[in-house]
């Protein structure tokens, strides 16, 4: 009986003992762009690569998962147990991400260091503890860039924030942080630097606490070209089925065309969640035509009559932003082994072990209830 | 060291499911646990077996039942715990709040008040009804939701 009452203390042993090698066991060598999702992590948690690098995220998990930018340069979208998504990065400079299902427990960073080019934009973060219970700062608070190189700030906190020179010679206006206080994922804008020397820079909403400085050497190529035009389409078509948008995943340029139709036949919005942008109720075979915002960044749409079902996302893309639905159109691996009823759910094995465990545990603790209740009837 | 790490690890990237197939072993004891302190309290004669041994069988049965409940609990608390949305996940955090509440008044019935020990019955079948609802808020979701 003695080695009874030591059960929980024998199996707590055992367990300590098995999570001893692993716990000694060295982190996943940081290769480059191979990369797991699991359920509730991301492995590694960082990564560092070169510029130009495709990151490949493969979901190990049971949960779909994503890998999106808090700046909201690039989403995976949802990626299925044991499919995959891609991202190339081609802006040097570090990535606050984190999976936009499980936004507290999964965040991770990504690195990316200038390839042997120089680099025609740069990334600075702007930082706060908003959602990453950071300190306010940008991220790097230092650079040195040739000129005209274009610097892409993305707030990945849940503060507004701007990138202002103090001689006012560049200034990005207020970039709006991700919803609910970084909850979502947020803005990012951009500003060319064209004009050797030394400026320094702060935050508009927080001068005390964020600063930072940027040299910026040689001379810009004349007539001011943009560092790199966007890539993302002048306008865009999305429809409204039953219930559902098609695409849920659109990429347009900044200040772009979104022209929604309803396909269905029910009546249906095209709601932006963070801007106010609106079609109203479509009726069916109805469409409308929505200017996308200036500012580059990713943003949520669902219709306000199925919100719960029909929910998408609006990528505008600036300058030097990549287009995560061009990357996400990337084939995926083939998914886990279906369960039943759809693709990438538990296996078939797994369904039937806990099926058959619920109707055992109903079948004899139904019998010992009812043992209990027919006794006490009887005792009244 | 990062715990959840650790257990992704240990589980090869297979936490959830790992969960899911405990959750739904601790269910099928909490039925049995049920069922044999019907045999022993002879409010039933299933299963065939004598009164002690069904007692015998409870107590290592609870044991078991207890830890590898409290490792999934925990596996909850430091992993994924703490969102009180969409209401299934709300739910799920109040039984499983809940199970460890009637745990401790069945262990004060049983060793600080036996005059309670009446409400025994009761406690242990709200424990098996307990355990079914946190079965239903998260291994049930699990294998319908995709």
């Amino acid at each position: 009986m003695r080695a009874v009452r030591l059960l929980p203390l024998l199996a707590l042993t055992g367990l300590v003992l098995v999570a001893a090698p692993a716990a000694t066991r060295p982190a996943a060598a940081q290769a480059g762009e191979e990369a797991r999702i699991v359920d509730f992590d991301f492995a590694p948690r960082r990564l560092t690569v070169e510029a130009g690098t495709t990151v490949t995220w493969t979901n190990t998990g049971q949960r779909p998962h994503t890998a999106t930018d808090r700046g909201g340069t690039f989403d995976t979208k949802p990626v299925a147990p044991g499919a995959k998504a891609e991202v190339t990065l081609s802006t040097p400079g570090t990535y606050f991400y984190f999976c936009r299902i499980n936004p507290a427990k999964m965040n991770g960073v990504l690195t990316v260091e200038p390839g042997a080019d120089e680099p025609r934009a740069v990334r600075v973060q702007a930082v706060d503890p908003g959602f990453t219970g950071d300190k306010l700062r940008f991220d790097p608070p230092e650079l040195a860039v040739a000129a005209g190189t274009t610097l892409l700030v993305a707030n990945v906190g849940g503060k507004p924030h701007s990138l202002t020179a103090d001689d006012g010679s560049f200034d990005t206006g207020i970039v709006d942080p991700g919803a609910e206080g970084g909850r979502f994922a947020g803005r990012s804008a951009s500003v060319t630097l064209r004009q050797a020397g030394t400026f320094r820079f702060h935050c508009e909403v927080h001068p005390a606490a964020m600063k930072g400085v940027v040299t910026v050497t040689g001379e810009a190529a004349s007539g001011g070209a943009p560092a790199q035009a966007s890539a993302g389409p002048p306008e865009v078509d999305v429809g409204a089925v039953d219930f559902a948008f098609e695409p849920d995943n659109a990429s347009v340029a900044a200040g772009g065309k979104v022209k929604v139709t309803n396909n269905g036949q029910a009546p249906h919005t095209l709601t932006l969640d963070d801007v106010d942008l609106d079609t109203g109720n479509l009726a069916p075979g109805a469409n409308a035509e929505l200017t996308a915002p200036d500012a580059p960044g990713s943003y949520s749409y669902r219709c306000a009559v199925h919100p719960a079902r029909m929910r998408g996302v609006l990528v505008v893309l600036g300058r030097d932003t990549e287009d995560p639905n061009a990357q996400a159109a990337a084939p995926p691996a083939a998914p886990a082994a279906p369960a039943s009823g759809g693709g990438g759910g538990p296996s078939g094995g797994v369904t039937a072990f806990v099926l058959a465990a619920a109707v055992i545990a109903a079948f004899l603790g139904g019998i010992g209830v009812s043992a209990f209740a027919l006794r006490r009837r009887a005792a009244t | 060291m990062d715990v959840v790490e650790l257990l992704n690890d240990l589980t090869g990237g297979q936490l959830l499911l790992w969960k899911v197939l405990l959750t739904s072993v601790i269910f099928a004891c909490a039925g049995l646990q049920v069922l044999l302190a019907a045999r022993f309290y002879e409010a039933s004669t299933v299963p065939p077996i004598s009164t002690g041994a069904a007692s015998r069988t409870h107590r290592l049965n609870g044991k078991l039942t207890v830890t590898l409940a409290v490792v999934v609990a925990l596996s909850c608390l430091i992993g994924p715990a703490g969102p009180t949305s969409p209401t299934r996940v709300l739910l799920h955090s109040v039984f499983g709040s809940l199970v460890f509440a009637l745990l401790a008044a069945k262990y004060t019935a049983l060793k600080l008040r036996p005059a309670w020990g009446r409400y025994l019955p009761w406690i242990g079948s709200g424990l098996f009804l307990t355990f079914a609802a946190i079965w239903a808020t998260s291994v049930a979701d699990y294998v319908t939701a995709r």
